[in-house]
């Protein structure tokens, strides 16, 4: 956590982030959120605000590009970067891993410049928010088995499944040592744009880089974001693959 | 930028007013209903020892670190079972905070100095076991201990 940065020097931060992120939003600042592993899993307990009992409430500062797409996220103990769809296609994970680099570098910069400390690595988190279209289906909340390749068809005789929701996590290890967890969710939802009904299925991997330094950072980055790939393609149809056009699975 | 009016509106219409503290007496009442009990009292704890100023101690004793607090209430949220006990909650002098038990001839300690980092000392009297490990991302020495004192 940078202790020292305070929300006054949010924009000394920004004028250094002005010419790619020409907007910026303020909003609550996220929970933590680290992985730890080799206890039993437990009903989910009620999370906690922590920050509303600490006196001056954490600010997360959001950078935005003009067109909206781009997104950079500080707060004092997390730096995010995310791409959002709006008019384009995805532009590939290597694009996003660059600028968050980018974002990095000016971050580093900053803290450099204001004496404000470095960045040390504890939680590394890549999530992919999938809207998955079923076009032809009457409800796409209830086909949950023509999207996910376990699933049964779950209705029957004068029963039909209005929607589902599910979650799922996963032990992730290296060299036979849980590291990581893989956090899958699927629920219905409506596409913001054409208020289409869709399916999301989010898939997030977050866990400790072996080392706080960034290498170690983005190599656990490159991880999740392989193990994502292979679960998605793992968990989904062939049938939506070839909707899809799906011809980057690598394993 | 509709949002952002509608919620600078809030703040400042009176009628609003009402509406906001009926909403958190809601939001209180549903908290106190949902959270386990020992979430709102060691939370509580936590948040008088981040107003420690540093010296607290009378010998320069840094205050606690927010990231050291918030770790240990993840480590807490892991650990704990409907039937386990609270723990004490104590800052130590290095800027982290220490979680106890002394019961059931268990003694534990787990000392948080930053997320990942600290140490984990049990000892049982019954068997006359100890073990000292260092805190990281594995808390499975955590389980028996636990296990005992929540029987």
């Amino acid at each position: 956590m940078l202790s020292e940065l305070k929300n006054a020097h949010i924009g000394y931060l920004w004028s250094r982030f002005r010419d790619r992120y020409p907007k910026v939003q303020e909003q609550p600042s996220l929970e933590p959120s680290f992985e730890t592993f080799g206890t039993p899993p437990m009903a989910q307990q009620p999370s906690f605000r922590f920050e509303q009992f600490i006196g001056v409430p954490a600010t997360r500062y959001w950078f935005e590009t003009a067109d909206d797409t781009g997104l950079c996220q500080v707060q004092n103990d997390r730096i995010i970067h995310n791409w959002r769809k709006r008019e384009g296609d995805y532009p590939r994970y290597e694009y996003v891993r660059a600028e968050l680099e980018k974002d990095l570098n000016t971050f580093e910069e900053f803290l450099v410049a204001e004496d404000l400390g470095s960045l040390r690595f504890n939680q590394i988190e890549v999530s992919y928010i999938n809207t998955i279209d079923l076009p032809g289906t009457d409800n796409p909340h209830g086909a949950v088995e023509q999207v996910i390749s376990t699933w049964t068809r779950l209705d029957g005789v004068g029963r039909d499944l209005e929607d589902i929701a599910f979650r799922a996590r996963f032990l992730m290890s290296k060299d036979g040592v849980p590291n990581a967890r893989l956090h899958v969710s699927l629920a219905p939802a409506l596409e913001t744009t054409t208020l289409n009904r869709v399916v999301r299925l989010d898939m997030t991997y977050r866990g400790k880089p072996e080392s706080n330094d960034r290498s170690s950072a983005m190599k656990m980055l490159d991880e999740g974001r392989a193990a994502i790939v292979v679960a998605f393609a793992d968990m989904t149809t062939p049938e939506m693959h070839n909707h899809w056009g799906r011809t980057d699975v690598q394993r | 930028m509709f949002r952002d009016n509608a919620a600078r509106n809030a703040t400042t219409d009176g009628s609003s007013d009402f509406s906001q503290s009926a909403f958190a007496k809601f939001r209180e009442a549903h908290s106190a209903a949902v959270q386990p009990k020992w979430q709102a009292s060691v939370l509580a704890k936590v948040t008088e020892l981040l107003n420690l100023r540093q010296g607290w101690d009378g010998y320069n004793a840094p205050a606690l670190k927010h990231d050291a607090a918030m770790f240990a209430m993840v480590i807490l949220q892991n650990v704990m079972k409907q039937s386990t006990p609270e723990p004490s909650v104590v800052p130590s002098s290095t800027g982290g905070v220490q979680l106890e038990w002394h019961l059931n001839r268990i003694d534990l300690e787990i000392h948080v100095l930053a997320p990942y980092q600290g140490e984990i000392w049990w000892t049982d009297h019954a068997t006359g076991a100890e073990s000292t490990v260092s805190l990281g991302k594995d808390l499975s020495v955590l389980d028996e201990p636990i296990k005992r004192m929540s029987l």
